[in-house]
């Protein structure tokens, strides 16, 4: 469509892509990439607004004061993300302007009948209903019926404290594949209810495929065992974030959903060795694994889990006695490690690394016994880190087994996130060590504002930037950075009392605070 | 070993093992349906490719010449830019006007894992850019008219968008 366009650009020596190819290539990008494209020429803007794959990625936000000919007019119909606040009666005649093929429904307050009347006759795929407090049960009778969701394939009920409302979608939705339910009270989680979620998955157990639990608390009722009890029933993934749930309904989980390929377990549900080394046998296609342990002698249990790509092990012990060595583990598969709360032994560590290459992402937290310059020297080797977090419980130091190594550059870091880490000299280092890097977060140190200012040499490719509690950074400081980092885009300052009033001087950077 | 030549715009012949050669489906078609013969020893003529993009092209695919089928990918799952092999990587170490170039070769021969990695890596050029930045790595010219930039960046913030 564009051609004459390109052509011209082919003149100037530069060479072009036909728009095809940029489409295929936009394909890979994410809606907040999409949103930045859009802006770079005209023709990029009628490229992704042309292209019914690319605008499906973006979501249009419906405003609550809006007629249907502004709709019309800015030609929004192509979208097919929609989202909807503060839905009023005459919204529902709006959204069949659209082929919508997502909807989400963000209201202080609804009733069941009005959900209905807006999903009802439109082939929605994917359905989230995000309701702060309030609902209004007083039509709960009036329900039409015999009303169909055929394409309904995802819904997301964040419904505050009023669960039963999953019953306006009971015999609805004949082909869900994934569930998700998210801060169901434990009160009402009492057998009426229970038995009400139950029946839901007994009608739909053929389709469903993913189930995610947000917020329940599992453990006084039979409830997740039971569900794992429909027949019929085979979960592709579980998660269970901040839910309760007892050691034992995991084991039966796994026995008896053996295809379930990620398994989230929640923080709070804390599992000892026992409990884990049992099921380790039905976790072996596993990809994700997110768990809060009480014991260190994990590689046994990893070694059984070669598909896993995401590891997150949290220690449940504030003052670890023993150390977690990984040295025995490796895997060409993991991409992302999160360690929070276990002594760490640097050699140990990079050990396991060397056989980790493929580690992309990679945060220490709260790690005694390794020291933050240990953690930069050994994460220098992952090639391809892309994201670093470290984070330390107090300043008190610790031995550091590297010191004869320098910082090897971090080839592909884009995202640093360093909290107490105080010598100046190690940031400045480290940064000019990483020449790709673009969002970095320094918080919680006692830098003096010298030092703050000698490290702003060091950010030329920072585009983001968040600085908190840094008691002694000057209003002169934060100019600086806004001065000298010439990609700068966000400044970010929390709980720094010098500058609760900081005004950034270029147009460009735009400050937020807390 | 059965070879075919082929003939870049410029004129230069190459003598290619058949089955790297069939890593391009444009060759592929060519020999399988539409029956050309290769046994008569005469070129194909690729008048679309640069014999020195050809070259390059060639040696990816006698590298990848017996990578399995990939996976049918779920068209709604979010692609992956980050899963570029290191080979590949290295591989595509060009400048820009290179890299175009092998993507326009690779659409014109039909090789689409060549086109995905490529797409990748431009892909990867463009995120967590600003459209100011995203103008100067790939030379564009802002050619909106004063206003109509905010406008779209007014509808962009109307759309809200927090996709993964």
């Amino acid at each position: 469509m564009q051609r004459r366009s390109a052509a011209r650009k082919a003149n100037s020596q530069q060479a072009t892509l036909p728009d095809e190819i940029w489409e295929l290539i936009f394909d890979y990008l994410y809606a907040r990439n999409l949103r930045w494209v859009r802006l770079v020429s005209r023709e990029w803007n009628n490229l992704v607004r042309n292209s019914p794959k690319l605008l499906g990625k973006l979501t249009l936000s419906i405003p609550a004061v809006c007629t249907t000919q502004q709709l019309q007019q800015t030609a929004t119909t192509r979208y097919r993300n929609i989202t909807v606040r503060n839905a009023t009666a005459d919204t529902a005649p709006k959204l069949k302007l659209f082929k919508v093929r997502k909807l989400v429904i963000k209201q202080p307050w609804i009733t069941a009948a009005s959900v209905v009347r807006m999903v009802s006759g439109l082939s929605v795929v994917d359905l989230s209903l995000v309701v702060a407090k309030y609902f209004n049960y007083e039509l709960f009778d009036s329900v039409p019926t015999g009303q169909m969701l055929t394409c309904l394939e995802s819904l997301h009920l964040d419904l505050g404290d009023k669960d039963e409302f999953l019953c306006v979608f009971q015999n609805m939705c004949p082909n869900l594949k994934r569930l998700k339910l998210k801060a169901v009270m434990k009160r009402y989680l009492g057998q009426d209810y229970g038995a009400k979620l139950l029946e839901f998955i007994r009608t739909t157990r053929h389709t469903l495929k993913e189930l995610v639990f947000d917020g329940i608390d599992f453990c006084d009722e039979s409830l997740l065992r039971d569900i794992i009890a429909v027949e019929g029933l085979e979960l592709d993934l579980l998660t269970l974030s901040t839910c309760e749930a007892r050691d034992y309904d995991i084991m039966d989980l796994r026995e008896s959903q053996t295809l379930i390929d990620t398994l989230n377990l929640p923080y709070s549900c804390i599992i000892c060795n026992n409990i884990l080394t049992g099921i380790v046998m039905y976790l072996q296609y596993i990809t994700t694994l997110y768990v809060t342990v009480d014991f260190v002698d994990l590689v046994p249990i990893l070694s059984n889990m070669a598909h896993l790509e995401s590891l997150s092990l949290m220690y449940d012990d504030n003052a670890p006695d023993e150390t977690l060595d990984l040295s025995g583990y490796g895997s060409t598969q993991l991409r992302t490690l999160v360690l929070i709360g276990f002594s760490l032994d640097s050699t140990a560590l990079l050990t396991c690394f060397e056989k980790c290459p493929n580690i992309r992402k990679l945060w220490i937290k709260l790690c005694p016994k390794i020291s933050v310059h240990d953690i930069l020297v050994i994460a220098g080797r992952l090639e391809k880190l892309y994201d670093l977090a470290v984070k330390r419980h107090s300043d008190a130091s610790c031995p550091e087994n590297f010191d004869e190594y320098s910082l090897s550059p971090f080839r592909k870091l884009r995202l640093l996130n360093v909290i107490r880490e105080t010598s100046c000299k190690r940031v400045c280092n480290l940064l000019e060590n990483c020449p790709v890097l673009y969002s970095l977060i320094l918080s919680s140190s006692i830098f003096t504002d010298i030092e703050l200012a000698l490290m702003i040499k060091y950010m030329g490719n920072v585009t983001a930037l968040c600085l908190t509690n840094l008691p002694n950074m000057t209003v002169m400081t934060a100019e600086r950075a806004v001065q000298q980092c010439p990609k700068l885009e966000l400044l970010r300052i929390c709980h720094n009392p010098n500058l609760t009033r900081f005004v950034s001087k270029r147009a460009t950077v735009s400050v937020e605070y807390e | 070993m059965s070879t075919i030549k082929l003939e870049t715009s410029d004129g230069v012949k190459f003598t290619v093992k058949t089955q790297v050669a069939k890593c391009s489906g444009t060759i592929r078609t060519m020999l399988e349906d539409i029956g050309i013969n290769p046994q008569d020893g005469e070129a194909i003529p690729l008048s679309n490719v640069h014999s020195t993009i050809l070259q390059k092209i060639l040696v990816w695919a006698e590298h990848h010449v017996d990578d399995p089928e990939p996976p049918r990918e779920d068209a709604d799952a979010a692609k992956r830019t980050d899963d570029i092999c290191s080979w590949d990587e290295d591989f595509l170490k060009v400048d820009q006007r290179t890299l175009f170039d092998v993507m326009l070769a690779a659409n014109y021969l039909d090789m689409k894992q060549l086109i995905a990695v490529c797409c990748k890596t431009v892909a990867n050029m463009i995120k967590g850019k600003t459209a100011d930045q995203i103008r100067r790595t790939f030379n564009i010219e802002n050619d909106f008219p004063p206003g109509e930039e905010d406008k779209i960046r007014l509808r962009n913030q109307f759309c809200e968008e927090r996709s993964r």
